[in-house]
């Protein structure tokens, strides 16, 4: 479960949002819509530890996350919009990189990890190319299939369907049902409204229920 | 051809200073240069406004005035003497230092924010993500630039012969002075040629290991 409280953040004298308080249950999937410029990735970048916030709280399954910017831990994972993948890296070793160097996970044991969280999104085949050979639906696949093996609290995606066609939309509906299946909770900022409406539990929308003020 | 056979240990033997200077030189440089790229990058402003006066008085001047400068220059002044060889490393290092650490900001400049971040919410400490994440990548952007500058090098190590260095170029001179022929400068030529090609290859090599990516 993840719960907010009183969250605020501003650039300089302009309010971005103001008071904010959420409650993601666990399991459930969450959209965050609104229009172009209202500040939903910021809202992302700070949930995801890349901004600060300048007031609030926010709890991860009874934890507290660090808002200051500096946080350290990888409990919530991150889809980026333009996935992040390390170009250098294979596939595989994009998944495996960070389990075995921040957790310290055996080379073999990340290795079935890897194996085990790509084959089941559909990556199996793809597993000993780079990045740059993949379609941008397979390097979203595998930007999930990398946060998840950190073995987040929760997952947050920024703008995921910005860039694909209608095929590897759907595909993206059916992997969010499907890690929701599994209990993960997850956060989505989109502006794609029958998107928001296929995958979420709940609709924050950014634009008119966000003090600002 | 026997006269040929009769020059070749002296210049062959310019060579080893030659190649001195070259190995010497890339060993200096390329670390001094990634640091001083690493200070560019740096919040304090004194650090990056000595780091960049450093660079622009290294591009700015020629090395052989450089070169001169260090030997005779600090010596007359009294402000330092180096033996002939010190001198002539000690500058090569600092101006190709200054040289890489522009090809080197260039290579950071390249890699998008969204990499560090990327590696920040996987949990990757910054040294981790500089070691496995962006210094890999800033390798494969830097390295045609680094292979023209090394190419460059084999052919500037000639001008430390102004300071009486026993390179490869003064070997030359001093059959062509002596025996009064073109010969000399002819196998020198021939020489560079060879050492050019070879580092180019070199370079090349390594700039096609590191293509398997884009
Ligand atoms: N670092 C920053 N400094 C100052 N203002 C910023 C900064 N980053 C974003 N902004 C401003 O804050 C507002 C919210 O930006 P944000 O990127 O969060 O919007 P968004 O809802 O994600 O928009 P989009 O749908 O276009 O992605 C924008 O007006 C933007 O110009
Ligand atoms: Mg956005």
């Amino acid at each position: 479960m993840l719960k907010i409280e009183n969250l605020s953040k501003s650039y300089g004298n302009r309010t971005i949002f103001k008071n904010l308080n959420l409650t993601l249950p666990a399991g459930e999937v969450l959209a965050i819509v609104g229009p172009s410029g209202i500040g939903k990735t910021t809202f992302l970048k700070i949930v995801a530890g890349l901004l600060p916030a300048d007031e609030g709280q926010m709890i991860l399954d009874d934890q507290p996350l660090d808002l200051s910017g500096h946080r350290k831990d990888a409990r919530v994972g991150v889809i980026f919009q333009d996935f992040n993948l390390f170009p250098q890296y294979s596939v595989l070793k994009n998944v495996t990189l960070a389990p075995q160097t921040v957790k310290h996970l055996r080379p073999q044991t990340a290795q079935a990890l890897g194996e085990q969280l790509l084959s089941g999104l559909g990556l199996a085949a793809q597993m000993h190319q780079y990045p740059f050979q993949l379609s941008g639906g397979q390097k979203q696949r595998v930007a999930i299939a990398r946060a998840l093996a950190m073995q987040p609290g929760m997952l947050a995606y920024d703008e995921p369907t910005s860039g694909l066609d209608a095929e590897s939309t759907q595909r993206v509906i059916d992997v969010i049902l499907q890690l929701k299946e599994q209990g993960t909770t997850q956060l989505v900022v989109t502006h794609d409204l029958p998107f928001a409406k296929a995958i979420a539990d709940r609709t924050l929308d950014f634009g008119n229920e966000v003090e600002r003020g | 051809m026997d006269y040929i056979w009769s020059i070749l240990p002296s210049l062959l033997d310019g060579l080893k200073m030659t190649f001195g200077v070259f190995g010497l030189t890339l060993l200096g440089s390329l670390p001094l240069g990634m640091v001083v790229a690493a200070a560019l990058r740096s919040d304090l402003d004194v650090l990056r406004g000595i780091m960049n006066v450093y660079i622009w008085i290294m591009r700015g001047t020629p090395l052989l005035l450089q070169i001169v400068f260090v030997y005779y220059g600090l010596s007359l002044a009294q402000i330092a003497t180096f033996p002939r060889f010190e001198a002539a490393v000690l500058t090569f290092i600092l101006n190709y230092a200054a040289y890489f650490a522009e090809i080197f900001r260039g290579g950071f400049q390249g890699i998008s924010q969204g990499q560090y971040e990327g590696a920040k919410v996987l949990g990757f400490s910054p040294f981790q993500t500089f070691k496995l994440i962006i210094l890999p990548q800033v390798t494969k952007a830097v390295m045609p630039a680094i292979g023209n500058e090394v190419v460059n090098l084999v052919k500037d190590s000639s001008l430390v012969y102004v300071i009486g260095l026993g390179d490869l170029m003064r070997a030359g001179n001093i059959a062509a002075a002596r025996d009064v022929t073109l010969m000399p400068y002819i196998l020198v030529g021939i020489l560079y040629l060879g050492l050019t090609a070879v580092a180019t290859i070199v370079m090349r090599q390594i700039e096609h290991r590191l293509n398997y990516y884009r």
